[in-house]
């Protein structure tokens, strides 16, 4: 529902916003519309106007046609009675000076020439040369009049013979063969008054049916304008029509634009106006249009503006919308509830509900069915807290928000939900919000965390617990030897005993001792192995055959002594490995003293050791320890690792032991990320198998071990003397001159050759460059620019000579962390020696390394 | 050179430096001096604390620290392994009163040979 929304949102938005663009266009459509409906209208009036006007300068033309035609009607009476009564040419040519001069006075202008035919002659107000041989028989305004008597008739404009100037001749016939003509200076016809009226830059041109201009306003002369194009255009136009149209224009001869206005007179001479187009259209049109253009400008930006503005406002309720639309969203319900009226209205809510609950409704019918979702008495508490009149109270009091989580019943399962009603000052008074949001996670995950603390506080008091056990345990147990210590020595001291007697005692008290000792270390122990975040172990590479072989040694003699049977079985592929030697002996120890503590005469013990998986670098090794004793009861081994633990039953009573030995070995077989494993049956023996993970060394690496691990014995080439290093060439990389120099100087000192590099790109080209298997040993410092002690041991280990895995490499350091010799290690050193160097050490360690020589 | 005085002003352990000279106190005296008067390391590695360089650092203290225990000098080698372990575990506030007691050290014990080396 709420997506149809936003779409219908957006849908408004983008409808207002394209309104407005369509408004915009419309209205840019309607000015120009306008502006051109304006310019038809003009045009059309124009054309009205003018056309009227040329009509009126036609009708004056044609009154003054008349006058001419009434005097030369006039005219031919008279002579036409003047000639009936038989009166001399002279005097009727004196009659037509003086018509002249009437049509002077009336119509204006010197304009008529009169001359009659009478008889067969010309009888002219102004004879001209050769009027006499003038062949009038032949021309127009003759055969015209002669043809329709009784009628005007009018020529077409030419050229008089004599003067070469343009007339129109008008000719009446008086009788028959007599003819009364008069010739119209055209230079002097046309200037109707009306026509100084013509707007600036209109002219008019008066055509005759030939379409020879009668008469021209124009200021260039009729026979400028008669060879114009544009008159010729213009005559052409008129007669094809296609000049009729209001909008029709023709281009003059100075390339304007002018509209044609033009009135066919009955005697087919043709009244052009002609005005220009843009003295019609835009004579006071410029300021107007500037305004125009000012107020459309005026009209675009405001409509521009207003739309941005509104998709601006349309955003950023959008924005506001989304934003309350995911605020609302963490509410899976929200219902606005009328505590005046006892109704709700539903603004958004749960499927399983709608259906029940519709979009409103009473209060009641909300209760009731809020009752079908949650349990029993969740349901009274909410009923309760929630009932119109607590609401009321609250809303009365102030309280903004009110609530409280409960668990309701949904389709897949029972969740924590939290109502909150809210009231604001800014709904109606009497009205609060209803929400519903889902906070099962959060609630489950503190229920979770209070569990957690409860069970960390339960831990921490059993821990104490434990450790007060402990601590009595120890006390209890120290005491004993304390005990027999102080009682034996005061016993020794008070009384004077006899020399045996003292012996057994100082025995017994040196026994004593050394038991408390042992504790005092485990105790020791125990504390460093639990209590120690950094690991106590401090792997090398050994040869756990020889290491183990060691423990057994050790044993020997007490087993023998009980009669007892030791075994060893070595059966792992690979010998040299990586670990701590001396807590691996420290486990075997205790393994191996317990199986021959907890057995009588004549049993066996056997300790085995077994590779079970082997890879690439690495493998699990398992160690066994077997004996056929008198083992432990299974209620016992679930204890075994328990500090103090001892089996009670059919054990001799005097057992000795600290109870702690079980519990270290656990500890240190945890650490070194191995298992153990304990199988036991009263009376038939035991068996204790620890399996660890350990770290292959690489073959070819001697043990470093063996000249510090206790019980392995040094193998012949060992000597302090160095006798045995005589003649060696020794490669020393070292960054600081005295330290060189006094390495040096050891070496010298007992016969050895010595190579110096500074640092360990040196040392790895000079041992590159010297001959295969000439470089005895490599003394390397660690910390060296350029290339530091183990980035050269790598090198030279990967170089491939027949020499570099073979070659022992030394590192030589102030370093004695344990990851730095275990870093010296991993990258190919075979030894360690710290600064400051003892000679003794450097011996030993070079006779061990080099047994080429030696032997 | 007055060994014994050394010995007892500067708290050196000259019977066992001297194994590493095969016993020979001149050869020792000589070395000492070189360590005092040629050997860069001292003012590398109090140019490399001024900077905060501790990379730089690191490498001179320990340099210092080896050439120190090779002469018997504990007290300065010591020191310097102060140094190197706070570097280690990036401790960076002690290594200033750390520099301090290097450098009053190495005084005590310069100004000792100076004298000793005057009066032969």
């Amino acid at each position: 529902m709420k997506r149809k929304d936003s779409g219908k949102r957006t849908h408004a938005a983008d409808y207002s916003m394209w309104l407005n663009v369509a408004a915009a266009v419309v209205f840019t459509v309607l000015l120009v519309w306008g502006m051109y409906l304006v310019r038809e209208k003009l045009l059309t009036n124009t054309n009205l106007m003018a056309n009227s006007l040329a009509k009126s300068y036609a009708d004056e033309e044609e009154s003054k046609f008349k006058q001419y035609e009434s005097i030369l009607s006039l005219a031919a009476s008279n002579i036409k009675e003047m000639s009936d009564s038989e009166r001399s040419p002279d005097d009727i040519r004196n009659m037509l000076i003086s018509v002249c001069g009437e049509t002077e006075s009336s119509v204006g202008g010197s304009v008529i020439d009169p001359y009659a035919v009478l008889d067969g002659e010309i009888i002219a107000a102004y004879p001209w040369e050769g009027d006499s041989s003038y062949d009038f028989a032949s021309m127009d305004w003759y055969t015209e009049a002669i043809s329709n008597p009784g009628e005007t008739v009018y020529t077409d404009v030419y050229k008089d013979a004599v003067t070469g100037k343009r007339v129109i001749t008008i000719s009446r016939s008086i009788s028959e063969g007599d003819v009364l003509a008069f010739d119209i200076l055209l230079e002097n016809f046309g200037s109707i008054d009306s026509v100084k009226t013509l707007p600036y830059n209109s002219s008019y041109i008066l055509f005759d049916s030939a379409c020879n201009i009668v008469y021209s306003s124009s200021r260039l002369s009729v026979d400028e304008l008669e060879s114009s194009d544009y008159v010729r255009e213009l005559r052409s136009r008129i007669e094809s029509g296609s000049l009729e149209g209001h909008t029709a224009s023709i281009s003059d001869t100075e390339g304007r634009n002018r509209g044609v206005y033009y009135y066919t007179m009955p005697n087919d001479w043709i009244s052009v106006i002609t005005i220009p187009v843009k003295d019609i259209l835009y004579d006071d049109w410029n300021e107007i249009f500037l305004v125009f253009a000012f107020i459309y400008a005026m009209i675009l930006m405001a409509i521009v503006m207003f739309t941005v503005m509104n998709f601006k406002s349309k955003a950023r309720s959008r924005y506001v919308e989304d934003t309350l639309r995911i605020l609302g969203d963490t509410y899976y319900a929200i219902y606005r509830i009328d505590l005046k009226d006892g109704t709700y209205e539903a603004i958004k809510q749960r499927p399983d509900v709608s259906a029940m609950l519709g979009t409103s409704g009473t209060y009641e019918k909300f209760i009731s069915v809020m009752e079908t979702c949650v349990d029993k008495s969740t349901f009274n508490s909410f009923r309760d807290n929630f009932s119109i009149e607590n609401m009321q109270s609250l809303a009365g009091d102030n309280v903004r928000e009110f609530g409280g989580d409960y668990l309701r019943k949904f389709e897949d399962g029972d969740r924590w939900v939290n109502v909150r009603i809210i009231y604001n000052v800014a709904l109606k008074i009497n009205e609060v919000i209803m929400c519903f949001k889902d906070v099962d996670f959060e609630r489950r995950r503190s229920i979770e965390q209070y569990e957690l603390l409860e069970n960390a506080l339960s831990t921490a008091n059993s821990t104490v617990e434990k450790r007060n056990a402990l601590f009595s345990n120890i006390s209890h147990d120290m005491r004993t030897p304390l005990n027999a210590i102080v009682g034996l020595s005061q016993l020794s001291l008070r009384d004077d005993p006899d020399r045996e007697a003292l012996m057994e005692n100082m025995k017994t008290i040196e026994k004593s001792g050394r038991q408390l000792l042992g504790l005092v270390n485990d105790i020791l122990d125990m504390s460093k192995i639990e209590g120690s975040s950094e690991s106590i172990l401090n792997p090398e590479p050994v040869n756990l055959r020889e290491t183990i072989e060691g423990c057994i040694e050790m044993f020997r003699p007490l087993a023998a002594g009980d009669n007892k049977k030791l075994t060893f079985t070595f059966e792992a592929v690979h010998e040299r490995v990586i670990c701590d030697p001396l807590r691996i002996s420290q486990i075997l120890n205790n393994l191996i003293s317990n199986a021959l503590k907890y057995s009588g005469e004549n049993c066996s013990a056997e300790v085995a050791v077994e590779e079970i998986t082997s890879g690439e670098n690495s493998g699990q090794f398992r160690f066994t320890v077997t004996d056929d004793g008198m083992g432990m009861s299974s209620e016992f081994i679930e204890h075994i690792f328990e500090p103090f633990a001892r089996e009670t039953a059919f054990a001799p009573s005097r057992i000795s032991g600290t109870g702690l030995g079980m519990p270290i070995v656990k500890s240190l077989v945890q650490q070194m990320n191995g298992s153990i494993n304990v199988q036991s049956e009263l009376g038939r023996g035991s068996r204790v198998s620890f399996t660890l993970p350990l770290q292959l060394a690489a073959p070819g690496e001697e043990d470093a071990s063996s000249a510090r691990s206790g019980g392995v014995s040094c193998d012949g080439a060992c000597t302090q003397s160095g006798d045995g290093l005589s003649g060696l060439k020794i490669l020393i990389a070292e960054d600081n001159a005295i330290n060189m120099k006094i390495l040096s100087m050891n070496l010298h000192a007992l016969n050895m050759d010595v190579l110096c590099a500074s640092d360990g790109k040196q040392a790895l080209d000079m041992f590159l460059s010297s001959e295969e298997n000439s470089i005895d040993a490599i003394l390397m410092d660690m910390q060296m620019p350029v290339m530091d002690g183990c980035s050269a041991a790598e090198a030279i280990r990967h170089s491939g000579r027949g020499d570099s895995l073979t070659v022992p490499i030394i590192a030589v350091t102030a370093n004695t962390f344990s990851e730095d010799i275990e870093k010296a290690t991993r990258f190919g050193m075979n030894a360690h020696i710290a600064k400051p160097i003892e000679p003794g050490r450097l011996i030993s360690v070079l006779s061990r390394l080099c047994t080429k020589k030696t032997t | 050179m007055d060994l014994k005085r050394l010995s007892s002003e500067c708290g050196i352990d000259i019977e066992s430096a001297l194994e590493r000279f095969m016993g020979n106190e001149e050869i020792y005296i000589s070395f000492l001096n070189e360590l005092m008067y040629e050997d860069k390391t001292f003012d590398e590695m109090n140019l490399a604390a001024s900077c905060y360089s501790y990379d730089e650092l690191f490498r001179t203290a320990h340099t210092l620290k080896g050439s120190a225990a090779n002469m018997g000098l504990q007290q300065l080698s010591g020191c310097c392994d102060r140094i190197v372990t706070a570097l280690r575990e990036k401790n960076y506030s002690v290594i200033p009163d750390a520099m301090d007691d290097c450098r009053e050290i190495y005084a005590k014990i310069k100004h000792v040979v100076d004298e000793e080396n005057r009066n032969a």
